[in-house]
């Protein structure tokens, strides 16, 4: 008889994992139809490598040294990026100056930025966390403006009213108000920072799963290049769920 | 000659674009002393308080407050949703101890409110709460708009009396605007009547009211 409910959490997460499993299994079906392991390994191919690579260390040291750019690259990008929005959310005259800047910086290809910044600062570590802040700020920028421009005016009626210090309206009156936008924008912002990392590593650093990729990809070795592939974004799926959606959660609590 | 702790309200205009809202507004008012700004809804109430609060610099005047913290109840209660109501009284005063906050909450009559969350009251009992927030910072202008609307007579009369007892008692100079003549009447030394088409001013007192409506409630202080 139907309920007019939808399905339990136990029965949506019996579909996810059945959705997962027919994945599976069609690649391992494309695999062995197409009789090419070199070419298109099969999930067992890609697993043993993964298993291979993870017991000998390399793969973590790489996952590592990547995950290390990516934070060092997230928090100067919020950071610079919070700040930035904050101003052109507040004031109108700030925002007719950052707004086209704005537009051209998101329209930049992020394999152009990466070269150049490459090419001007040469191949430094400094170089690579700069490319991926370059190509990262704006959609910081974006999210927090919006957050800005929607900060209640009657609130800051109330804080002038009682004159609040600035400390204090900042902690208690435009941060939780902030705080969907300020999750937004990391939520976006990492997802988008590991992958502009890796194409910086790619290009240009001698360590790290860009790197590893690069070589793996001039072996023809498809297996490898999938094992780091999916490990690392396994990784950063774990991270996103387990610290920001957390965070998220807290910061809208009392909600 | 009044004091430096006078309030000096002087508003020869005031406009939002060609419409003209306030015109040659001008009062002042003692410490301890209870003025009330007496008009139907629209006519410029809202405006006068927020120039006096400083929150509209755009107008022809003056206004000098008196020194010392301002307190302000706004038409709507502006509790922060995210904070509970004892943590909304000491946002304004955060040295306010548990027996200050239990005492400003009986006050208002919300004892039993102390650690619940905006979303978990009523519209009125935010409005009480807000009235509390103001008396926390032991005003030395105490700005009230419409602060008792939408609360029930009896419980606003009795309310509004202990509020100003209480603003008056820390010396306070209350400001408040009301559409409602006999709740001015019940807590005001002074009203000053806004408004009439042609949106002159003028100035009267309590007593004359009174003698002009001698069915108002009100009772002479």
């Amino acid at each position: 008889m139907y309920s007019g409910k939808g399905p339990s959490l136990a029965g949506r997460t019996i579909s996810r994992l059945l959705s997962l499993l027919g994945l599976v299994a069609l690649w391992w079906a494309a695999a062995w139809l197409g009789h090419d392991p070199g070419r298109f390994p099969g999930p067992g191919a890609v697993g043993l490598f993964a298993w291979h690579a993870l017991a000998a260390g390399e793969m973590l040291g790489a996952i590592g040294a990547t995950l290390g750019r990516v934070a060092c690259a997230f928090v100067v990008s919020m950071l610079i990026g919070t700040a930035i929005g904050m101003l052109a959310g507040r004031s109108p005259r700030a925002d007719a100056v950052i707004d086209p800047w704005l537009v051209i910086a998101l329209n930049l290809p992020v394999l152009m930025v990466v070269v150049l910044v490459y090419i001007w600062m040469g191949l430094t570590e400094a170089a690579a966390i700069l490319a991926v802040c370059i190509a990262k700020i704006p959609t910081v920028v974006v999210t927090i403006r919006e957050g800005a421009r929607a900060l209640d005016p009657a609130l800051d009626d109330l804080a002038q009213c009682f004159a609040l210090p600035p400390a204090r309206r900042w902690r208690r009156i435009i941060l939780p108000q902030m705080a969907p936008y300020l999750a937004a924008a990391a939520r976006s912002g990492l997802s988008v920072t590991w992958k502009i990392v890796l194409i910086v590593e790619l290009i240009g650093r001698p360590d790290g799963v860009g790197f590893e990729l690069n070589l793996l990809f001039q072996t023809f070795d498809v297996a490898g290049i999938i094992a780091y592939g999916l490990v690392f974004a396994l990784v950063m799926l774990g991270l996103e769920t387990l610290v920001l959606q957390k965070l998220e959660r807290r910061a809208n609590a009392w909600r | 000659m009044p004091g430096a702790e006078t309030l000096r309200v002087s508003i020869a205009s005031k406009r939002f674009g060609a419409r003209q809202v306030l015109t040659d507004l001008r009062f002042s008012a003692a410490p301890g002393e209870v003025l009330a700004l007496l008009a139907p809804s629209g006519s410029g109430k809202t405006t006068a308080l927020r120039i006096v609060l400083g929150l509209d610099r755009a107008f022809e005047g003056e206004v000098v407050r008196p020194p010392g913290p301002m307190g302000a109840v706004f038409q709507d209660p502006r509790l922060l949703p995210w904070l509970d109501v004892a943590a909304n009284l000491r946002l304004v005063s955060p040295a306010l101890g548990a027996t200050d906050i239990d005492g400003l909450l009986a006050l208002v009559g919300l004892e039993a409110a102390r650690l619940r969350y905006p979303r978990e009251i009523s519209l009125g009992m935010a409005r009480r709460v807000a009235i509390a927030r103001a008396l926390a910072v032991r005003p030395a202008l105490l700005v009230l708009d419409e602060p008792f609307a939408s609360l029930d007579p009896m419980l606003a009369l009795g309310l509004s009396r202990a509020v100003i007892a209480r603003a008056r008692a820390d010396g306070a100079t209350v400001l408040l605007a009301s559409h409602d003549l006999d709740q001015a009447l019940a807590i005001a030394d002074r009203i000053i009547i806004l408004g009439g088409p042609d949106l002159r001013t003028n100035q009267t007192t309590a007593a004359s009211l009174r003698a002009q409506f001698p069915f108002l409630s009100g009772e002479p202080r």
